[in-house]
């Protein structure tokens, strides 16, 4: 299957800043069908009306919902449309993926953190960003070399993975872990979206994700 | 009385089946606890589990209060679920951090007015499975029940919690060990059960995920369950049970991920018979703790409901049958002979489904024929049981 018949729905703000937004970007550079779930236009994302958005039409045939942990603290409306999606996702077929990112208000990541634990159940691909492995892993009272280990074995989240500071992709998997070259993308996000539209048609197994995260590696830089 | 014992909620004849998710309810617009409880009540179902994912946060323990008023006067039965993941069989210093998060669901068990604690164990770490082993998991738990009947506090507190009066009218928390879906990680059922039957105070939470993928996909039919409860009921007695339902993705002994119900090989429908045709001495609670929480809750007290339907439809028919051939004058004999020349000719029967059929009524009256004699739920509408319930 290559990229372009790869389905890919986002939820996240409207101007387009976040890192779903940036993983939407990348997996549409390398030709995968892409859409933004937002607020509607001129309406504040925090506020928005969640009880407009018809979950079940946007994921129609999407393989993958991709959220972010900090969309949680965006207001309360956000929040509730952020869990919506993720159950309608489970509902329909598609599968989570969530970034577990910084927030900007970095003392806030433990909440942000919570309510992605608190939906573990509902998330397919958790990806955690570089940048908030320390902080998650203290939270968790992990070491950082054991985290995504750890994280999927006690949530048993199908693929755990992050980009390590050797510019190495990590994956944790129900079958085992996958270590591979991140190759020459100039983004963890750019990655993602490179793993996330070759993993639908990597085939079943630890081979599988092994094939999806080399090729994930060797996709090329999209222009964003 | 309000509180502890919660009253038969619903069932027929005498059993109690109490249904909720583990968790505030995914389509609940507030996220608080007692939102949450609001939005369990008008959905019909009444019992919620708790989560409380890592630690328990000391600004959560108001409406934890509130909770527990809410519990005690509406009957609504509330539990709670310790740490996601422990490490009691791990270092001392694993041991202690784990054992850190416990005291905080503990007291919060008491607040809330929860019927069970729910807790894991964790990884073997260096210990072989065994009574050894075993025996270290009783000496942990005999001290957290310790703890959680001190939690509890006796009469001299009265005053204290005055507004509270489940905290001396109720019975402290039952310290639930919940199996294990992981050959690595300790919980068997025979493990949980031999300590359980150790240490008063504990209950076995039979996981029926866990059970199902550590046991290569176990729980297949009615008769399975039949068997699974059997087996507690034989080794730990009682008729009081605590359950967890999901769907699981299993491989080698091992759940690999949660699934809703319909997406997995555990199906409910099995469980659901077994609870409408067998059931009657259970005091059962089922948590729905699939990525669906409330929808499959729902879905399971639909499909209970269907099952509970399906068997008062042939009792009634039975009954029926029989006063009518009385009014006939037909004695007892003539009836019976009527209804084995009736069964032969529907054996005669060639007709594809109506084959299907009487296979899958040989097959559970076989096994059950031991226990309880012929099974009446064979009628049991696979078709029907697929639609999409929502």
């Amino acid at each position: 299957m290559p990229a372009s018949d790869v389905s890919i729905v986002a939820f996240g703000r409207p101007e387009r800043d976040d890192a779903q937004s940036h993983v939407l970007s990348a997996a549409a550079a390398l030709g995968a069908a892409t859409r933004l779930v937002t607020s509607a236009e001129g309406e504040d994302f925090s506020s928005m009306d969640h009880g407009s958005i018809d979950w079940r039409r946007a994921l129609e045939g999407a393989h993958w919902l991709v959220t972010s942990a900090s969309t949680v603290i965006e207001g309360e409306t956000a929040r509730f449309a952020w869990g919506a999606g993720m159950t309608f996702g489970e509902l329909e077929g598609s599968r989570t993926v969530m970034i577990a990112d910084l927030p900007k208000d970095s003392s806030r990541l433990a909440e942000c953190w919570g309510a992605v634990i608190e939906r573990i159940r509902q998330v397919h691909v958790l990806f955690i960003e570089p940048a908030a492995l320390d902080p998650i892993s203290q939270l968790e009272g992990v070491d950082q070399s054991g985290l995504l280990h750890e994280i999927r074995l006690r949530g048993l989240v199908p693929h755990v993975c992050t980009l390590d500071g050797q510019r190495e992709a990590l994956v944790e998997h129900a079958l085992g872990s996958v270590r591979a070259p991140a190759g020459p993308l100039s983004s963890s996000h750019e990655w993602l979206a490179a793993f996330i539209c070759a993993l639908p048609s990597s085939g079943p197994g630890r081979e599988g994700v092994e094939r999806a995260a080399r090729a994930a590696g060797k996709a090329d830089s999209p222009s964003v | 009385m309000k509180g502890e014992p919660f009253g038969p909620t619903r069932g027929g004849r005498e059993m109690t089946l109490r249904l909720g998710p583990a968790g505030v309810p995914l389509s609940c617009k507030g996220r608080t606890i007692v939102e949450g409880m609001d939005d369990i009540t008008a959905l019909g179902l009444d019992a919620m589990e708790i989560q409380t994912v890592r630690t328990v946060q000391p600004k959560n323990f108001d409406q934890y209060w509130q909770a527990g008023i809410l519990s005690w006067d509406s009957g609504l039965e509330m539990n709670l679920h310790g740490p996601y993941y422990a490490e009691l069989l791990g270092s001392r210093r694993e041991r202690n951090r784990t054992l850190t998060k416990m005291e905080a669901s503990m007291q919060a068990g008491k607040i809330v007015n929860a019927r069970h604690l729910v807790y894991h164990v964790g990884p073997y770490g260096e210990n072989d499975p065994g009574s050894e082993t075993n025996e270290q998991v009783a000496n942990i738990f005999s001290g957290v029940v310790e703890r959680v009947h001190q939690i509890w506090g006796d009469e001299s507190d009265e005053d204290d919690y005055a507004a509270f009066p489940w905290v001396h009218k109720a019975k402290p928390s039952l310290v639930g060990i919940e199996t294990s879906g992981r050959q690595d990680l300790w919980g068997t059922v025979e493990e949980v059960i031999e300590v359980c039957n150790h240490v008063e105070g504990t209950v076995p939470v039979l996981n029926m995920a866990h059970i199902h993928a550590r046991g290569h996909g176990r729980m297949r039919t009615s008769e399975d369950y039949s068997e699974l409860f059997e087996q507690v009921r034989k080794q730990y007695g009682g008729k009081k049970f605590y359950c967890h339902f999901a769907g699981i993705e299993h491989r080698m002994g091992n759940a690999l991920h949660y699934t809703q119900i319909k997406k997995s090989d555990l199906k409910f429908e099995p469980f659901a018979e077994f609870l409408a045709e067998e059931g009657e001495w259970l005091d059962i609670t089922i948590i729905s703790d699939s990525p669906l929480l409330e929808h499959d809750a729902m879905y399971m007290l639909q499909h209970y409901d269907k099952a509970r339907q399906r068997l008062l439809e042939i009792q009634a028919r039975d009954e029926r049958r029989i006063k009518l051939a009385i009014e006939a004058g037909m004695s007892t004999e003539e009836l019976e002979m009527l209804e084995k020349e009736v069964s032969e000719s529907r054996k005669g029967d060639k007709d594809d489904g109506a084959k299907k059929t009487v296979d899958k009524k040989k097959k559970p009256a076989a096994k059950a024929a031991a226990k309880k004699g012929s099974s009446k739920m064979m009628s049991f509408d696979e078709k029907a049981d697929k639609d999409d319930v929502f």
